[in-house]
Protein backbone atom coordinates (compact mmCIF):
# COMPACT_ATOMS: atom_id res chain seq x y z
CA UNK A 1 0.00 0.00 0.00
CA UNK A 2 1.95 3.40 -1.18
CA UNK A 3 1.67 6.26 1.41
CA UNK A 4 -1.07 8.69 -0.50
CA UNK A 5 -1.37 12.33 1.37
CA UNK A 6 -4.62 14.27 0.46
CA UNK A 7 -2.27 16.53 2.14
CA UNK A 8 -4.71 19.22 2.97
CA UNK A 9 -5.34 17.83 6.69
CA UNK A 10 -2.05 17.96 8.45
CA UNK A 11 0.35 15.24 6.83
CA UNK A 12 1.11 13.62 11.10
CA UNK A 13 -2.61 12.63 10.90
CA UNK A 14 -2.80 10.96 7.65
CA UNK A 15 0.78 9.20 8.46
CA UNK A 16 -1.38 8.48 11.69
CA UNK A 17 -4.55 6.98 10.05
CA UNK A 18 -2.11 4.82 7.51
CA UNK A 19 -0.06 3.38 10.04
CA UNK A 20 -3.19 2.54 12.51
CA UNK A 21 -4.85 1.10 8.86
CA UNK A 22 -1.34 -1.14 8.65
CA UNK A 23 -2.31 -2.21 12.68
CA UNK A 24 -5.30 -2.78 11.64
CA UNK A 25 -5.20 -5.08 8.45
CA UNK A 26 -2.03 -6.83 10.29
CA UNK A 27 0.26 -5.54 8.31
CA UNK A 28 2.66 -4.48 11.46
CA UNK A 29 1.44 -7.31 13.66
CA UNK A 30 0.66 -7.16 17.25
CA UNK A 31 3.90 -7.47 18.72
CA UNK A 32 6.24 -6.86 15.78
CA UNK A 33 8.25 -4.31 16.07
CA UNK A 34 8.05 -0.84 13.80
CA UNK A 35 10.58 0.49 11.79
CA UNK A 36 12.22 3.11 12.81
CA UNK A 37 11.68 6.59 12.32
CA UNK A 38 13.89 7.42 9.56
CA UNK A 39 12.78 4.52 7.68
CA UNK A 40 9.32 5.28 7.89
CA UNK A 41 9.77 9.12 6.75
CA UNK A 42 12.14 8.13 4.06
CA UNK A 43 9.77 5.60 2.36
CA UNK A 44 7.09 8.04 3.17
CA UNK A 45 8.81 10.84 1.86
CA UNK A 46 8.39 12.99 4.38
CA UNK A 47 9.84 14.46 7.20
CA UNK A 48 11.16 12.80 10.30
CA UNK A 49 10.10 15.18 12.72
CA UNK A 50 6.31 14.72 10.50
CA UNK A 51 6.86 10.98 11.73
CA UNK A 52 8.06 11.31 14.88
CA UNK A 53 5.07 13.10 15.77
CA UNK A 54 2.60 10.44 14.39
CA UNK A 55 4.32 8.00 16.18
CA UNK A 56 4.17 10.06 19.67
CA UNK A 57 0.48 9.90 18.65
CA UNK A 58 0.32 6.17 18.24
CA UNK A 59 1.79 6.11 21.87
CA UNK A 60 -0.79 8.57 23.47
CA UNK A 61 -3.17 6.33 22.16
CA UNK A 62 -1.57 3.07 23.04
CA UNK A 63 -1.72 1.21 19.74
CA UNK A 64 2.43 1.37 19.88
CA UNK A 65 4.79 1.20 23.25
CA UNK A 66 8.52 2.41 23.31
CA UNK A 67 10.36 -0.56 24.84
CA UNK A 68 13.93 0.64 26.15
CA UNK A 69 15.56 -2.47 24.82
CA UNK A 70 13.19 -3.52 21.05
CA UNK A 71 12.64 -0.11 20.28
CA UNK A 72 8.96 0.38 19.09
CA UNK A 73 6.12 -2.39 19.21
CA UNK A 74 2.79 -2.64 18.22
CA UNK A 75 0.34 -2.68 20.96
CA UNK A 76 -0.82 -6.50 22.07
CA UNK A 77 -3.99 -4.87 23.72
CA UNK A 78 -6.79 -7.02 21.38
CA UNK A 79 -9.26 -5.50 23.18
CA UNK A 80 -7.86 -1.77 22.01
CA UNK A 81 -7.27 -2.70 18.26
CA UNK A 82 -11.11 -3.78 18.44
CA UNK A 83 -12.28 -0.78 19.80
CA UNK A 84 -10.27 1.38 17.47
CA UNK A 85 -10.78 -1.01 14.63
CA UNK A 86 -14.76 -0.30 15.17
CA UNK A 87 -13.82 3.72 15.37
CA UNK A 88 -12.49 3.30 11.64
CA UNK A 89 -15.10 1.28 10.67
CA UNK A 90 -18.21 3.67 11.86
CA UNK A 91 -15.95 6.33 10.08
CA UNK A 92 -16.54 4.40 7.06
CA UNK A 93 -19.71 3.53 7.13
CA UNK A 94 -20.62 7.05 7.99
CA UNK A 95 -19.17 8.37 4.93
CA UNK A 96 -20.09 5.56 2.85
CA UNK A 97 -24.09 6.35 3.94
CA UNK A 98 -23.35 10.84 3.26
CA UNK A 99 -22.42 9.47 -0.45
CA UNK A 100 -25.33 7.07 -0.58
CA UNK A 101 -27.70 10.67 0.61
CA UNK A 102 -25.93 12.60 -1.97
CA UNK A 103 -27.21 9.91 -4.91
CA UNK A 104 -31.22 10.12 -3.09
CA UNK A 105 -30.77 5.98 -1.23
CA UNK A 106 -32.01 6.05 1.78
CA UNK A 107 -30.33 3.45 4.41
CA UNK A 108 -32.39 0.77 3.68
CA UNK A 109 -31.47 1.06 0.17
CA UNK A 110 -27.98 1.22 0.95
CA UNK A 111 -28.10 -1.90 3.00
CA UNK A 112 -29.47 -4.21 0.66
CA UNK A 113 -27.43 -2.48 -2.22
CA UNK A 114 -24.34 -3.63 0.48
CA UNK A 115 -26.36 -7.44 0.47
CA UNK A 116 -26.54 -7.52 -3.45
CA UNK A 117 -23.32 -6.94 -4.16
CA UNK A 118 -21.75 -8.78 -0.94
CA UNK A 119 -23.92 -12.09 -2.57
CA UNK A 120 -23.01 -11.25 -6.44
CA UNK A 121 -19.17 -11.60 -4.88
CA UNK A 122 -19.78 -14.89 -3.05
CA UNK B 1 18.51 27.33 23.08
CA UNK B 2 20.37 29.25 20.62
CA UNK B 3 18.99 30.09 17.12
CA UNK B 4 20.29 28.81 14.42
CA UNK B 5 19.28 31.89 12.43
CA UNK B 6 18.25 35.15 13.72
CA UNK B 7 17.32 38.02 10.95
CA UNK B 8 16.29 41.50 12.70
CA UNK B 9 14.83 44.42 10.22
CA UNK B 10 16.87 43.29 7.40
CA UNK B 11 16.47 45.70 4.55
CA UNK B 12 18.14 45.72 1.05
CA UNK B 13 18.02 48.05 -1.16
CA UNK B 14 18.94 47.90 -4.65
CA UNK B 15 18.96 51.74 -6.18
CA UNK B 16 14.96 52.80 -4.74
CA UNK B 17 13.70 49.21 -4.76
CA UNK B 18 13.58 48.05 -1.03
CA UNK B 19 13.96 43.89 -1.89
CA UNK B 20 14.20 43.20 1.35
CA UNK B 21 12.32 45.61 3.75
CA UNK B 22 12.77 45.21 7.50
CA UNK B 23 12.57 41.64 7.13
CA UNK B 24 12.28 39.53 10.90
CA UNK B 25 13.10 35.87 10.64
CA UNK B 26 14.02 33.30 13.57
CA UNK B 27 14.73 29.44 12.49
CA UNK B 28 15.87 26.71 14.78
CA UNK B 29 17.80 23.66 14.77
CA UNK B 30 16.58 20.35 13.12
CA UNK B 31 14.34 22.05 10.71
CA UNK B 32 13.48 21.86 7.08
CA UNK B 33 12.19 25.19 6.21
CA UNK B 34 10.92 26.03 2.90
CA UNK B 35 10.84 29.91 1.68
CA UNK B 36 8.43 30.25 -0.53
CA UNK B 37 7.99 33.51 -2.71
CA UNK B 38 7.12 34.10 -6.27
CA UNK B 39 10.37 35.34 -8.26
CA UNK B 40 11.34 38.59 -7.46
CA UNK B 41 10.29 38.60 -4.21
CA UNK B 42 13.81 38.52 -3.19
CA UNK B 43 15.34 35.07 -2.08
CA UNK B 44 18.07 34.54 -3.54
CA UNK B 45 19.02 38.25 -2.12
CA UNK B 46 18.38 36.89 1.44
CA UNK B 47 20.62 33.62 1.09
CA UNK B 48 23.01 36.51 -0.24
CA UNK B 49 23.18 38.46 2.43
CA UNK B 50 22.85 35.55 4.91
CA UNK B 51 26.32 34.58 3.29
CA UNK B 52 28.04 37.89 3.19
CA UNK B 53 27.87 37.69 -0.67
CA UNK B 54 26.22 40.82 -0.62
CA UNK B 55 26.20 43.82 2.14
CA UNK B 56 22.94 44.42 3.69
CA UNK B 57 21.28 48.37 3.56
CA UNK B 58 20.38 47.84 7.53
CA UNK B 59 19.39 44.99 9.97
CA UNK B 60 21.06 42.36 11.86
CA UNK B 61 21.83 38.78 10.33
CA UNK B 62 23.08 36.54 13.44
CA UNK B 63 24.42 32.63 12.76
CA UNK B 64 24.67 30.73 15.11
CA UNK B 65 25.09 33.66 17.06
CA UNK B 66 27.98 35.22 14.86
CA UNK B 67 27.42 37.49 11.83
CA UNK B 68 27.89 36.50 8.39
CA UNK B 69 31.82 35.67 7.87
CA UNK B 70 34.14 32.98 6.86
CA UNK B 71 33.60 31.38 9.75
CA UNK B 72 30.36 31.10 9.49
CA UNK B 73 30.37 30.22 5.82
CA UNK B 74 32.58 26.92 7.38
CA UNK B 75 29.39 25.30 8.33
CA UNK B 76 26.97 27.16 5.64
CA UNK B 77 26.48 25.35 2.85
CA UNK B 78 25.00 26.68 -0.07
CA UNK B 79 23.86 25.66 -3.13
CA UNK B 80 23.34 28.90 -5.44
CA UNK B 81 20.56 28.92 -8.06
CA UNK B 82 23.26 29.12 -11.12
CA UNK B 83 25.56 26.70 -12.00
CA UNK B 84 29.21 27.52 -10.45
CA UNK B 85 31.10 24.57 -11.46
CA UNK B 86 32.19 25.92 -15.04
CA UNK B 87 35.85 26.33 -14.27
CA UNK B 88 35.99 22.84 -13.62
CA UNK B 89 36.78 20.55 -15.99
CA UNK B 90 35.45 16.92 -14.49
CA UNK B 91 33.45 15.67 -11.81
CA UNK B 92 36.30 14.78 -9.67
CA UNK B 93 37.62 18.03 -10.36
CA UNK B 94 35.15 19.83 -8.59
CA UNK B 95 35.15 17.26 -5.89
CA UNK B 96 38.77 18.05 -5.21
CA UNK B 97 37.87 21.99 -5.02
CA UNK B 98 35.15 21.20 -2.58
CA UNK B 99 37.63 19.13 -0.14
CA UNK B 100 40.15 21.75 -0.12
CA UNK B 101 37.44 24.52 0.53
CA UNK B 102 35.23 22.73 3.11
CA UNK B 103 36.77 20.73 5.72
CA UNK B 104 32.81 19.54 6.36
CA UNK B 105 32.77 18.00 3.09
CA UNK B 106 32.24 14.18 3.10
CA UNK B 107 33.90 12.12 -0.09
CA UNK B 108 32.18 9.09 0.69
CA UNK B 109 28.95 10.66 0.55
CA UNK B 110 29.39 12.69 -2.68
CA UNK B 111 30.80 9.73 -4.40
CA UNK B 112 27.69 7.33 -3.33
CA UNK B 113 25.36 9.67 -4.59
CA UNK B 114 26.97 10.24 -7.60
CA UNK B 115 27.01 6.21 -8.47
CA UNK B 116 23.09 6.47 -7.54
CA UNK B 117 21.93 8.79 -9.70
CA UNK B 118 25.14 7.38 -12.12
CA UNK B 119 27.74 9.87 -12.76
CA UNK B 120 31.45 8.86 -13.13
CA UNK B 121 34.03 10.64 -11.29
CA UNK B 122 36.07 11.20 -14.73
CA UNK B 123 33.11 12.41 -16.49
CA UNK B 124 33.43 15.72 -18.30
CA UNK B 125 31.09 18.27 -16.76
CA UNK B 126 31.05 19.88 -20.14
CA UNK B 127 29.46 16.63 -21.70
CA UNK B 128 26.45 16.91 -19.06
CA UNK B 129 23.16 18.68 -19.58
CA UNK B 130 22.02 21.63 -18.01
CA UNK B 131 19.59 19.28 -15.56
CA UNK B 132 22.98 17.22 -14.59
CA UNK B 133 24.72 19.72 -14.35
CA UNK B 134 22.44 21.16 -11.60
CA UNK B 135 22.21 17.55 -10.14
CA UNK B 136 26.48 16.87 -9.91
CA UNK B 137 25.81 20.95 -7.86
CA UNK B 138 23.34 19.80 -5.51
CA UNK B 139 24.89 16.57 -4.66
CA UNK B 140 28.49 18.48 -3.70
CA UNK B 141 27.20 20.60 -1.78
CA UNK B 142 24.80 18.34 0.06
CA UNK B 143 28.07 16.48 0.98
CA UNK B 144 28.93 18.93 3.16
CA UNK B 145 28.35 18.14 6.83
CA UNK B 146 26.81 21.76 7.62
CA UNK B 147 25.06 23.28 10.17
CA UNK B 148 22.40 24.92 8.14
CA UNK B 149 22.00 24.18 4.30
CA UNK B 150 20.83 26.98 1.89
CA UNK B 151 19.11 25.40 -0.97
CA UNK B 152 18.35 27.90 -3.47
CA UNK B 153 15.56 26.61 -6.10
CA UNK B 154 17.22 23.37 -5.72
CA UNK B 155 14.66 21.41 -8.34
CA UNK B 156 14.12 23.91 -10.98
CA UNK B 157 15.63 21.96 -13.56
CA UNK B 158 15.27 18.66 -12.52
CA UNK B 159 12.63 15.84 -14.42
CA UNK B 160 10.17 14.33 -11.62
CA UNK B 161 12.05 10.71 -11.07
CA UNK B 162 14.99 12.71 -9.95
CA UNK B 163 13.53 15.43 -7.97
CA UNK B 164 12.26 12.31 -6.16
CA UNK B 165 15.72 11.12 -5.72
CA UNK B 166 16.76 14.57 -4.76
CA UNK B 167 13.91 15.05 -2.47
CA UNK B 168 15.17 11.97 -0.61
CA UNK B 169 18.47 13.12 -1.04
CA UNK B 170 17.77 16.11 1.45
CA UNK B 171 15.60 13.90 3.90
CA UNK B 172 18.89 11.81 4.19
CA UNK B 173 21.25 14.86 4.42
CA UNK B 174 19.03 16.18 6.95
CA UNK B 175 19.07 15.37 11.10
CA UNK B 176 18.53 16.93 14.50
CA UNK B 177 21.69 19.04 14.47
CA UNK B 178 21.39 20.78 11.16
CA UNK B 179 18.48 22.61 9.43
CA UNK B 180 17.89 23.26 5.47
CA UNK B 181 16.58 26.06 3.98
CA UNK B 182 15.33 25.47 0.43
CA UNK B 183 13.64 28.66 -1.52
CA UNK B 184 11.24 27.53 -4.41
CA UNK B 185 8.39 29.16 -5.91
CA UNK B 186 7.01 25.36 -6.76
CA UNK B 187 5.65 24.67 -3.58
CA UNK B 188 3.62 21.01 -4.59
CA UNK B 189 7.91 19.85 -4.83
CA UNK B 190 8.62 19.79 -1.22
CA UNK B 191 5.29 20.18 0.00
CA UNK B 192 6.07 17.05 2.31
CA UNK B 193 8.89 17.60 3.35
CA UNK B 194 8.62 20.86 4.97
CA UNK B 195 8.49 21.58 9.14
CA UNK B 196 7.93 25.40 8.52
CA UNK B 197 6.49 27.65 5.80
CA UNK B 198 8.14 31.14 5.47
CA UNK B 199 6.43 33.07 2.50
CA UNK B 200 8.08 36.23 1.48
CA UNK B 201 5.80 39.26 0.02
CA UNK B 202 7.15 42.76 -0.57
CA UNK B 203 10.27 42.42 1.61
CA UNK B 204 8.77 41.03 4.53
CA UNK B 205 8.05 37.36 6.16
CA UNK B 206 4.32 37.60 5.31
CA UNK B 207 3.44 34.62 6.86
CA UNK B 208 5.40 31.53 8.84
CA UNK B 209 4.27 28.64 10.88
CA UNK B 210 4.84 25.01 11.04
CA UNK B 211 2.91 23.45 8.25
CA UNK B 212 0.55 21.14 9.46
CA UNK B 213 -0.50 24.03 11.68
CA UNK B 214 -1.11 26.18 8.48
CA UNK B 215 -3.11 22.91 7.00
CA UNK B 216 -5.14 22.77 10.09
CA UNK B 217 -5.66 26.52 10.38
CA UNK B 218 -6.29 27.08 6.54
CA UNK B 219 -8.06 23.76 5.59
CA UNK B 220 -5.82 23.71 2.77
CA UNK B 221 -2.66 21.96 1.58
CA UNK B 222 0.64 24.46 1.45
CA UNK B 223 0.81 24.74 -2.32
CA UNK B 224 -3.12 26.14 -2.06
CA UNK B 225 -2.40 28.55 0.75
CA UNK B 226 0.91 29.61 -1.36
CA UNK B 227 -1.42 30.34 -4.22
CA UNK B 228 -4.29 31.71 -2.93
CA UNK B 229 -1.78 34.63 -0.93
CA UNK B 230 -0.09 35.25 -3.75
CA UNK B 231 -2.94 34.99 -6.12
CA UNK B 232 -2.20 38.72 -7.40
CA UNK B 233 1.20 38.71 -7.66
CA UNK B 234 1.75 35.39 -9.56
CA UNK B 235 2.78 35.82 -13.48
CA UNK B 236 2.06 39.45 -12.52
CA UNK B 237 4.11 42.44 -13.23
CA UNK B 238 7.53 43.45 -11.40
CA UNK B 239 7.12 47.11 -10.85
CA UNK B 240 4.44 47.23 -8.21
Amino acid sequence: MPWAFKENRPIFQQIYDMIVIRILNGTYPMGGKLPSVREMAEEAGVNPNTMQRAMSQLEDTGLAITNRTSGRIVTTDEELLKRIKREYAVAAVEDFLQEMGKLGMSQEDAVSLIQDIGGEKK
Amino acid sequence: MNDLLKIDNLTRTYGKKKVLDGLDLTIGTGKIVGLLAPNGEGKTTFFRLVMGLLTKSDGTILIDGQEPSEVTNSYVSYLPDHYILGSFHSIRGAMKHMKKYFSDFDEEKALSLMKRLKFKPNQRLASLSKGQKEQVQLILFLSRKAKLYLLDEPLAAVDPATRDFIVQTILGSFGEENTVIISTHVVLDIELILDEVVMLKNGKVHLQGEADELRSKYGMTINDIFKEEFRFVEGGSENE
